[in-house]
């Protein structure tokens, strides 16, 4: 069956705003790009902070690697990974397997579009052109709060946002609460603003041999390497039911008093298995365009 | 530098009947001891159409300019006088779920960093433009607050491109949100905006003296030879080169309105309009060296050519229009026609470089005192993107820009932080200019 994109409404924009430094980070993208692929979502922008480069380069290959090799996306397509170039944090260790994996003719195993900070972007102007991509957008940040706020703080951006961002997703967990006051700003601003306490990743820890054979559908995988590297004996998944939340607001695994996420009683098996086979799940393809 | 006795104003003009032409910076009009650095800084954007092949345009490496290839090798003469900025994005160009018409936006967001309201009518909405808002404050120093110069005539209505208006097409500077400075594309026009009549003129006398062919320069023929009695020789031999080159640039004027009034066959030439685009370029540009130098407006605009140009450049054996040809599709034929023209453009870019560089003002060049960007709100026209956009910055500002060098900006970074780093050097002050996130950093190396 072939399907018109024009004649499907257009997904809701995310913009995912991560220090990209835990395994749960790395599964959260992951499904974010699955959402995408199936058109429940539209990748809007993802930037980086509160991490070292490497973080900023695994964003851009986890994008490549489901959305294709395009070195330089044009402005109509997916934008560049954001990154705050002034930081001089470390690459987190997470990262590293995926990056330095080689293929047998020693190229890396995974293509990338990032070499140097200048092939990243400004995260302020980053985040506010990844808000006003569309006419609806969620946000989803997991990182110190400073250059969200920095770009709410534009001229004329938060109007932008006020009609924009349909909501805020907080993840309480790592280091989102670094920078006080700018978390204060990003808390706000007049949409809604849901937190994700850190209880609710702690209620849905997963073991890593949960994950053995899950990513078997590619022979190699960069999340999968993120999560072989990144997980001790089990993982919290602090960003991954941010994220779940964000893109399906309704889902009975959840809800939401004084906004404050959390799980619903007895919800967490069930979630547990829905969250995994989102993160974990082959992309849908691209629809077939009718003539 | 001769210092006399003397000082003259530096807003002093040659005035006849109905006629003012304001005079070249001379040593008479600088007080003793008075440093360059305190010289008035042009300011001057020109625009060229429909994006460039950037796989010709960027420099391999960061830092120091090594000999510069493909597009920009006709700007080496000037090398050390630009810096090419890459990288920089004008977001607003994009679609946001308003469809297509990226020309439309191209050109209208540019200079404002606003986004463009999707309309053919009249209810056209944008934003300030970067000119513009440095002309609120500079623009009372000079006769002409600003000068907006383009080689297309200029439509102000009427669907352009997909559902926008062609004033977002063709105007380049904007007033107001809601009011565009519409280009002068006739020479004559800008020749007497610049050097001719006021709107004092009478309207007869115009037609007396245009049909006699008489110079302006003979309506101040006695206060030219009064002031010339008064200078020293330094400034009589200045003003003797600069009122030759007004004359000179009067003869052009005369002779493209006199030139064949057919191009081809069936085809009549645009009245006034030199048959040959290098030929407009340099006429149109002389002019605005000619602005600079006698410091009648300190704010330039220069549109190469509108957002979907269909130009042909028979010149330089292009017979197509330059819009379709940048839909090439991967085409290497079209593509090697879109660098002919770009280079093109960049050749007679450079030339006007070249003029201001060779053009003293007291200790130092009008391009020292210039800042002038050549870019376009498009970088890949074929598919239209809006971000790593060509960029020149030519001038070093009065000392402020270390040029010389090609610097990389983080992606998306605003292609208005480059316009309200160049406002901050010439004193004016605003939060931003459109979408601008803050000053550029390391246009100087202070």
């Amino acid at each position: 069956m072939t399907q018109d994109p024009k004649q499907t409404p257009s997904p809701i924009g995310v913009v995912y705003n991560t220090s990209m430094a835990r395994a749960d980070a790395a599964l959260a993208l992951a499904a974010l790009y699955v959402a995408a692929s199936r058109r429940q979502a539209r990748v809007n922008g993802v930037a980086v902070n509160g991490s070292g480069l490497g973080a900023a380069i695994f964003c851009d290959v986890v994008a490549r690697f489901y959305t294709g090799t395009a070195r330089t996306p044009s402005s109509n397509a997916v934008l560049p990974i954001g990154f705050d170039s002034d930081a001089t944090a470390a690459d987190p260790p997470m990262v590293g397997r995926a990056l330095a994996r080689t293929r047998p003719n020693g190229q890396p195993q995974y293509v990338r579009s990032i070499q140097r900070v200048s092939d990243t972007a400004a995260p302020d102007a980053l985040l506010r052109n990844a808000v006003t991509l569309t006419p609806e957008t969620i946000v989803v940040l997991s990182a110190p709060a400073t250059w969200l706020a920095q770009s709410i703080a534009l001229a004329g951006v938060e109007g932008q946002y006020e009609r924009r961002v349909k909501r805020v997703v907080i993840v309480e967990a790592g280091d989102t609460g670094r920078d006080a006051a700018a978390l204060k700003r990003v808390a706000a601003l007049p949409v809604p603003v849901v937190f994700c306490g850190s209880e609710v990743g702690e209620s849905l820890r997963v073991t890593a041999s949960r994950f053995d054979g899950a990513f078997a559908w590619a022979p190699a995988h960069p999340v999968a390497d993120a999560v072989a590297a990144g997980a001790a004996s089990d993982l919290p998944l602090h960003d991954l039911a941010a994220m779940y939340f964000a893109l399906s607001p309704e889902s009975p695994f959840f809800t939401v008093t004084d906004r404050r996420l959390s799980l619903a009683a007895g919800a967490a098996p069930a979630c547990l298995t829905e969250l995994l086979s989102l993160a974990t799940s082959r992309p849908a393809p691209p629809p077939a365009r009718t003539a | 530098m001769i210092v006399t006795g003397k000082s003259l104003s530096r807003r002093m003009v040659l005035k006849g009947i109905g006629t003012t032409i304001a005079l070249p910076f001379l040593d008479a009009m600088t007080p003793a001891f008075a440093r360059a650095a305190d010289a008035p800084v042009r300011l001057a954007w020109f625009y060229v159409p429909n994006g460039i092949d950037m796989r010709h345009w960027t420099p391999a490496a960061e830092g120091p300019l090594d000999t510069l290839t493909g597009i920009l090798a006709p700007m080496n003469p000037v090398k050390d006088e630009i810096l090419v900025l890459s990288n920089l994005t004008t977001h607003w160009g994009r679609p946001l779920q308003d469809g297509p018409g990226d020309h439309g936006r191209a050109l209208g967001s540019y200079m404002t960093g606003a986004q463009v309201y999707k309309t053919a009518g009249a209810d056209l909405k944008l934003g300030i433009s970067a000119d513009q808002i440095a002309a609120d404050v500079l623009g009372k120093d000079t006769r002409l607050p600003s000068l907006e110069v383009g080689l297309e005539e200029a439509r102000q209505a009427g669907n352009c491109d997909s559902g926008y208006s062609c004033a977002y097409t063709y105007n380049l500077s904007w007033r107001t949100e809601t009011q565009p400075l519409p280009p002068i594309s006739e020479p004559r026009a800008l020749f007497e905006r610049l050097f001719g009549a006021d709107a004092d003129e009478p309207p007869a006398a115009r037609a007396r003296r245009l049909e006699m062919r008489r110079s302006i320069l003979d309506e101040v023929l006695g206060t030219t030879s009064r002031l010339q009695a008064a200078l020293g020789g330094s400034d009589r031999r200045k003003l003797d080169e600069y009122l030759t080159s007004v004359r000179e640039i009067e003869r052009q004027v005369q002779r493209a309105e006199t030139d064949g009034v057919v191009v081809e066959p069936g085809m009549e030439k645009p009245f006034g309009i030199p048959v040959e685009f290098p030929d407009y370029f340099r006429l149109m540009t002389d002019m605005m060296v000619l602005a600079f130098k006698a410091d009648i407006t300190r704010i330039s605009t220069m549109i190469v050519g509108r957002e979907g140009s269909v130009r042909a450049y028979p010149e330089i054996g292009v017979n197509d229009g330059h819009h379709p040809l940048t839909h090439h599709q991967g085409n290497m034929d079209m593509l090697a026609k879109v660098r002919q023209i770009n280079e093109l453009h960049a050749t007679l870019f450079a030339e006007f470089l070249i003029k201001l560089k060779n053009t003293r003002e007291g200790d130092s060049t009008l391009l020292d005192q210039s800042l002038i960007v050549y870019g376009s709100g498009l970088s890949d026209g074929n598919v239209h993107t809006h971000d790593q956009l060509p960029t020149v910055l030519a001038g070093r500002g009065g000392g402020f820009v270390a040029p010389g060098r090609h610097i990389i900006y983080q992606r998306e970074t605003p292609v208005t932080n480059l316009f309200l780093t160049m406002l901050h050097r010439v004193g004016v002050r605003p939060d931003h200019v459109g979408d601008s996130t803050g000053e550029l950093r390391g246009v100087s190396l202070s």
